[in-house]
């Protein structure tokens, strides 16, 4: 899980010549068109987001309902995934549950790319002493590996979703301040940006109208993949403990409530872990199926 | 070459500065601070003062955090731990013994599987192997490690009961955690040593080596397996930093006594000293990696050493 974070970086090496590979060894070049896996990480991210937003629908019993009568109760037809030692439906939980899932993914890559983007932009733009600055700044940022810096976080803050999306934020900062830093430098000197300045264009609107257009590829690329570690590090973090708290339904804390119960009530982990499983995939399938279409040249660009 | 190294080895110095100013702050105002837990629950107002001044913690940020790093720097010194009052650096070098160990079997086991996947994976490049191995290598980089470790820990200990639960001591609870951490490394080793066996197998330099006549083994051992080797070893630098300093939840699942146990376990009781502790550990750790795995490129790599040094 603290993996997660770190092995992006390795992952994306390995992508990179997983790709090129491809093309070598079954001789088929697909220079356009969809692969498989866009399609297929489309198709589970899909299910995520449509899960997560019609969860109130799609339950058949409200997350918090507790049944003694029918407590842990193995998968059935009333109950696909089984019930909970409470008696609640873990089918409708792992539901709610990707409400919270979506919201971890889109709000702490939200957090940590917004001011990424906007501060690479600037310290590419304008280089020099404060670029210096901010550049050493996030090089210390990474030298906590993976989730430390993160943990650290938490116990500052105390365990709590909202922390969790808070640290996870923070934590993934740098590595869109790295990309929206480097795609800047390279084009702060290409002729449409000499070409906006020369007509007077102000600072702002260079930078998000001329400058980040021009990175959305690259950008849109490490969001999705980002999404997906993002997710994993959240879980991985309610799971020890330091993240969502039992009573709400959030995947890494239904896991560690499931693994109480390993031995009787195989379901309660299984589910909620297949859950997590299929997301991440999703989102790992879907960021390397775009970056084939959208952005091949910065393969080594996103790593970190 | 050593002007390079010093060179480096006065960034991490600084890094590591800078590191542990940042988790002194962090942690300075940590909600219920070690002299509660010193003094106990109920504690009164005045021995609440006495467990602050003895830990020093009436002092300011910035006097605490100069005599700390006096400490670390002069003696060694990293402070005692508030809940068991050992020192910081003997838990730490105990933690790390465990942590090192089960690093070491994960390595071992990525690397042995990896290799060989992957380059059997090369070998059949195109076939239905081929197209398994890289369809498991990518569920095997998105599953996490939390619930391969409660899926194996079902049905290796408690169906089949071939292996302890958790814990630590005999090499029986070694297979469970090291085979977990092991698990995607094992995925994106075995997709790396693929493709870069196959990218460096229809290099220009590679047909030339065999234009040239030398023999199918020399052109492996000089050509292809030194080439492709590289980025194997910045991943596994990568990987082991991971292993050593961020096996959080693992160790945690399997009750391993390492040093992510030790972090996660000294944040729930608030031990600030030992979180300060295991952080500046686990930095240097990564810090020392990152150089290793840099120079280990050096050396192999003549185009890199020539920029670098």
């Amino acid at each position: 899980m603290a993996l997660k974070i770190e092995q992006t970086a390795g992952r994306t090496i390995g992508r990179r010549q997983g790709k090129r590979a491809v093309t070598h060894g079954t001789g088929r070049r697909r220079r356009s068109g969809l692969r498989p896996n866009v399609l297929v990480g489309a198709l589970l991210v899909g299910m995520l987001v449509l899960a997560g937003v019609l969860a109130p629908l799609l339950a058949p019993y409200p997350p918090d309902q507790i049944q003694p009568a029918l407590r842990l109760r193995p998968p059935s037809l009333e109950h696909p995934f089984g019930t909970d030692a409470f008696g609640r439906d873990l089918y409708s939980r792992v539901l709610h549950g990707a409400r919270i899932a979506l919201r971890i993914s889109l709000l702490s890559v939200l957090l940590a790319a917004a001011p990424g983007i906007w501060l690479g932009l600037l310290a590419g733009y304008h280089r020099g002493w404060s670029e210096q600055i901010l550049s050493r700044l996030m090089e210390i940022w990474l030298a906590f590996p993976g989730l430390l810096l993160a943990i650290v976080l938490v116990a500052r803050l105390g365990p709590s979703l909202d922390t969790t999306v808070i640290a996870l934020g923070v934590v993934g900062l740098p590595s869109f301040y790295r990309l929206a830093r480097n795609g800047t430098i390279s084009a702060r000197h290409a002729l449409y940006v000499e070409a906006a300045r020369a007509l007077g264009i102000g600072q702002t609107r260079i930078l998000l109208r001329h400058i980040l257009p021009n990175l959305a590829s690259p950008l849109i690329v490490l969001v999705t993949l980002r999404m997906g570690t993002m997710l994993l590090a959240a879980g991985g973090l309610s799971f020890i403990g330091l993240g969502a708290q039992p009573p709400l339904p959030e995947w890494g804390a239904l896991l560690a409530t499931g693994r109480d119960y390993l031995d009787t009530a195989w379901w309660l982990a299984f589910f909620p872990g297949l859950a997590f499983t299929l997301s991440v995939t999703g989102f790992n399938l879907l960021g390397d199926g775009l970056r084939d279409l959208l952005a091949p040249e910065t393969r080594e660009g996103t790593a970190r | 070459m050593a002007g390079y190294v010093l060179r480096r080895l006065a960034g991490a110095v600084l890094m590591l500065l800078a590191v542990s100013l940042i988790v002194f702050v962090l942690l300075d105002v940590i909600p219920g601070d070690a002299a509660h837990t010193l003094a106990g629950d109920l504690a009164s107002a005045e021995q609440l003062a006495a467990a602050r001044h003895e830990l020093g913690l009436d002092q300011p940020l910035p006097v605490r955090y100069a005599r700390f790093v006096e400490g670390v720097v002069l003696r060694g010194d990293l402070g005692a731990s508030v809940v068991s009052g050992r020192p910081v650096a003997t838990l730490l070098s105990e933690r790390f013994g465990a942590t090192l160990k089960l690093a070491l079997a994960a390595l071992g086991l990525a690397l042995v599987a990896g290799l060989l996947i992957g380059a059997l994976a090369a070998i059949r490049a195109g076939g239905y192997l081929d197209l398994a191995v890289m369809a498991g290598a990518t569920l095997g980089e998105s599953l996490p490690s939390f619930w391969v470790s409660l899926l194996l820990i079902q049905v290796f200990a408690l169906r089949l009961g071939w292996l302890p639960v958790f814990g630590a001591g005999s090499p029986a609870h070694l297979v469970l955690p090291a085979v977990t951490l092991a698990l995607p490394a094992i995925a994106l080793l075995a997709r790396l040593v693929r493709s870069c066996l196959l990218d460096v197998r229809s290099a220009d330099f590679v047909r030339t080596a065999r234009a040239k006549g030398l023999g199918p083994l020399l052109v492996w051992r000089d050509h292809i397996f030194r080439n492709a080797i590289l980025p194997v070893i910045t991943i596994l630098g990568l990987y082991l930093g991971h292993v050593l300093g961020g096996a959080f939840i693992v160790e945690t699942i399997f009750a391993w006594p390492g040093l992510g146990r030790l972090v996660v376990q000294a944040i729930f009781d608030r031990d600030v000293p030992v979180v300060v502790g295991a952080v500046l550990l686990i930095a240097l750790i990564y810090q020392v990696l990152n150089l290793a795995v840099d120079l280990i490129h050096a050396v192999l790599d003549p185009r890199v050493g020539h920029e670098a040094l």
